[in-house]
């Protein structure tokens, strides 16, 4: 049953969104906090399972990484497990898995996150050991280039050994955008892994990881009091390095004033694959308006019953078929723009490529001009609602978001009112989305089989 | 009938804030439902025993996996569960069928409607039968190119030899397309209530929806004979079957034997063991191949549980130049464990970690329901976590080395390595003790 101080927007409480007083993050069972170094705390207790979230997401990802350093920033999220002042490499991994819990880390375009799941005795342990790394990571040559290999291998097993693999996120960054902080995924480039340095981890560390640039969120079940006195004890005496905050990444793009086309081989993609990147001119964090997008791309080709699906499925042969809005295949939601919708197939039959194109263009020409019915705007309403609930189920996952939104717009209540939000979405807002994707140019990316890359 | 059991409480599953209620049916169904009301979901897993007769029957059943969760989202009722947010998918395995969904609360009886539905009715398989054919098609080639999938398939193959659990995946060879209707009919048929486990855990009463659950699924009788068991120890040699992969640019290493079940007083000792190996982040594999040598992302154990069988595995995916230096470590790992097992504090550490995942089943509504269905799907009492997290506190380093040498000892194991020949550049031969076979192709 919920937790006291957890409460989500109920479906009946929708009409009140929007009317809100600066109380709003408390009302909604949120605390947040600061400290005299700028590091933001936001604490949302959730006693119905006996289990303590923390995590800690700092303000950098792929796009402030240096030119020729792509991938700097998920490789030095690797770096952060190879030990601090007081504990050696793995030491993290080692305290917290023998505490029973488990724990995970990410880079994404804008932000980092570092999370663990503990028993609530382990929840003072978890805060020192993240203040500890936050003062500073071991770095030095033999840890560097033992991640340095050990991210390749993770390329190779997720992206590069896999049939299809990370198509088409892995490349759309590089063909859709032209400005270094856009044109390149957050896995970088094998050979710009291999130039860095300990200097450059160093310099990456001093510019971006720093307590003004950090979120800590704890979520589940603990007591705020004595948790904040803990992040006081532990975080508090990080210095604050005043110069905070430096500017962001520029993440302008110039206009797209045409379409283009690339080719990848694939070496072991059975059969080609197509797909079409547009960008989005929405701020992802602008949520309201940003959904329009996230319901398009469901409605064009997000279930069995989209439209994308019944024609291509059962017409053109197609054997899968996605919509999909964001900056990779993950979270649509924890990214600040600018972001992509991208409609993608496997098709079996080389020479249906053409048709299957022109059908995903006629179908968002279709919604651009006609606009869709009740139905079908519902449906993927509801289907989104349950997805976004879903992961508020989650303690990890909801401390993250929380983290994201408290970094990116200073209202961390964004991740449990984002639930609610999809069905004040209206069919008109939806076709306007597919009017913006019908007048701007796109990109097309095709995936040839049997062909190195 | 009414034989409601109160599961309540389920200590591991936070039992103070979940209602958990069971019932038996006539037609021999378990039927459980969990009140978890944070988010206002519903989640449904419905296990169906329904055996495989041989390995050559794995594309009819995938195929009417597939026909199954098609139909889920196209028939009638489906269009009010849509509209609840709710998804259906089913998939297969040599013991059964399993059926996945997820509502938002409202739309509890639309997805029972279209699950009950889904298993009792005959299939309909007129309209969609061809473009599900292509479809599996296509996924049995993707299968096919991947590593894992191969790498995975090889190894049963080996292991369980005639037993249906042999086939994990058609041949690209096999065509579905010529899968008669009448033998997915016939599939279809084998589905019956005997053995079967319904699991709804979320934002609902669940007396309401156990009623609901038996009026849709009470009166369902299958025509098939219960499920027999046909129990399979795997035994393997030590040897080194090699998959010729061009242009692999990793080496996949898969490795497997015979493990208890969850029943068998053993098994607290070789969950321990396992999880020392390669279950978590700071396991020995993990610290060796990824770690210390940097040749592997995420390499891992595992163990494996089905009706007749449990199995051990080890999987890495390594740098093709380090193939043979990573067989040889995993190797040694799984040696080694006999040899120096784990003092009081890894003992600890794998103990606590294991507590730590035991707990994190009950952490989510999700996963609550996927623990509660392979609890009761296995034939154990709700309480099985509880019993068994004590019987974890009682696990001796004793015990994990007898386990290690009697089930890990890699001359007992069966190794797979799916790669690409010119790129390991050493032959497998050379790893050590390891009686290679002549490449498969």
């Amino acid at each position: 049953m919920t937790g006291q101080h957890f409460q989500l927007p109920g479906r009946s409480h929708r009409a009140a969104l929007g009317a809100e007083g600066p109380r709003a993050a408390s009302r909604r069972g949120i605390e947040r906090a600061s400290l005299p170094n700028g590091l933001r705390v936001v604490m949302n207790v959730d006693r119905s399972v006996g289990l303590v979230s923390v995590a800690v997401c700092y303000g950098v990802g792929s796009r402030a990484e240096p030119r020729g350093r792509t991938g700097l920033a998920h490789l030095f999220e690797h770096l952060m497990f190879q030990g601090s002042g007081s504990i050696g490499k793995m030491g993290h991994v080692h305290e917290i898995e023998g505490a029973g819990g488990l724990l995970n880390a990410a880079a994404r375009p804008d932000y980092t996150n570092y999370w663990q799941t503990v028993p609530p005795s382990a929840l003072a342990r978890v805060l020192f050991l993240e203040a500890d790394r936050m003062k500073g990571p071991l770095l030095g040559p033999e840890p560097l280039a033992n991640q340095v290999d050990v991210v390749k291998e993770e390329i190779r097993v997720n992206v590069r050994n896999r049939p299809y693999g990370s198509f088409p996120w892995f490349s759309v960054p590089q063909v859709l955008f032209d400005t270094f902080p856009n044109a390149h995924n957050t896995y970088g480039d094998e050979a710009d892994l291999d130039g860095v340095t300990v200097a450059d981890a160093q310099r990456f560390f001093d510019r971006h990881y720093r307590p003004a640039n950090a979120v800590v969120t704890i979520t589940g079940d603990f007591d705020p009091g004595s948790a904040l006195r803990i992040v006081h004890r532990y975080f508090g005496a990080i210095p604050g390095r005043s110069e905070y905050p430096k500017p962001p990444p520029d993440r302008h793009e110039p206009p797209m004033d045409c379409d283009r086309q690339a080719s990848l081989g694939d070496p072991r993609a059975p059969a080609p694959a197509v797909a079409l990147a547009w960008r989005l001119s929405v701020e992802p964090t602008d949520v309201r308006r940003y959904l329009a997008f996230v319901l398009l791309a469901r409605i064009l080709a997000g279930d069995h019953r989209s439209r994308l699906h019944q024609r291509l499925i059962d017409q053109l042969q197609v054997t899968r078929v996605a919509g999909e809005v964001g900056f990779d295949e993950r979270d649509p939601f924890d990214v600040l723009g600018p972001v992509a919708l991208t409609l993608h197939g496997y098709v079996p039959l080389a020479g249906q490529v053409e048709r299957v194109v022109a059908a995903m263009e006629e179908e968002v020409e279709r919604l651009a001009e006609d606009g869709l019915n009740q139905r079908e705007l519902q449906r993927a309403q509801a289907s989104l609602e349950a997805e976004l609930y879903g992961r508020l189920d989650c303690l990890e996952q909801r401390a993250v978001l929380m983290g994201f939104y408290e970094l990116e717009t200073g209202r961390p209540q964004w991740a449990v009112e984002l639930p609610a939000l999809p069905a004040l979405v209206t069919a008109n807002e939806v076709k306007d989305a597919a009017g913006l994707l019908q007048r701007s140019c796109r990109a097309r990316l095709d995936l040839i089989p049997g062909v190195r890359a | 009938m009414n034989s409601t059991r109160v599961l309540f409480p389920l200590p591991w599953a936070g039992g103070q804030h979940a209602l958990a209620l069971g019932r038996t049916l006539a037609n021999g169904m378990q039927l459980a439902a969990v009140r978890r009301a944070k988010v206002p979901l519903v989640h449904l897993r419905l296990r169906v025993a329904s055996p495989a007769r041989g390995t050559e029957e794995t594309m009819a059943r995938l195929l009417l996996a597939r026909t199954m969760g098609h139909e889920g989202v196209t028939w009638r009722g489906s269009a009010d569960l849509a509209r609840a947010g709710g998804t259906v998918h089913v998939s297969c395995d040599a013991d059964g069928y399993l059926v996945r969904g997820q509502v938002l609360r409202e739309g509890l009886g639309c997805l029972l409607t279209v699950v009950s539905d889904l298993v009792t009715s005959p299939v309909r398989i007129e309209d969609s039968l061809a473009a599900e054919a292509r479809a599996l098609a296509e996924e049995v080639r993707r299968l096919r190119a991947a590593a894992l999938p191969t790498a995975r398939h090889t190894l049963m193959a080996h292991l369980y030899g005639s037993h249906p659990y042999a086939s994990t995946l058609p041949s690209t060879e096999d065509d579905p397309s010529t899968v008669t209707s009448s033998a997915l009919t016939d599939q279809h048929r084998r589905l019956g209530p005997t053995g079967g486990v319904l699991v709804l855990v979320g934002d609902l009463e669940p007396t309401v929806a156990l009623d609901l659950a038996e009026a849709m699924l009470g009166s369902w009788s299958g025509t098939c004979a219960p499920p027999t068991s046909r129990p399979h120890v795997p035994v393997g040699r030590g040897a080194v079957t090699f998959v010729h992969r061009r242009d692999s640019v990793q080496s996949c290493i898969v490795g497997g034997g015979a493990a208890p079940a969850r029943g068998d007083p053993n098994y607290a000792a070789f969950e321990l063991a396992s999880l020392v190996l390669g279950g978590y982040f700071a396991s020995r594999i993990v610290l060796n191949l990824r770690e210390e040598k940097g040749i592997s992302y995420s390499p891992s154990t595992d163990v494996h549980h089905a009706v007749d069988a449990s199995w051990f595995e080890v999987v890495a995916d390594v740098a093709p130049g380090a193939t043979v230096l990573a067989l040889h470590e995993i190797r040694a790992e799984l040696k080694g464990l006999a040899m120096r097992p784990p003092g009081e504090a890894e003992l600890r550490g794998a103990r606590r970690y294991a507590e730590g995942s035991y707990m994190r089943v009950a952490a989510t509504q999700a996963a609550l329901t996927r623990a509660l269905e392979w609890i009761l799907s296995a034939g154990l009492d709700p309480s099985w976590p509880q019993e068994h997290l004590a019987k974890l506190g009682r696990v001796t380093s004793d015990a994990l080395r007898d386990q290690a040498s009697r089930l890990l000892n890699p001359d007992q194991l069966h190794f797979v390595v799916v790669g690409d020949r010119a790129r390991i550049q050493t032959p497998l031969s050379l790893a050590e003790g390891a009686g290679s076979k002549p490449p498969l192709g």
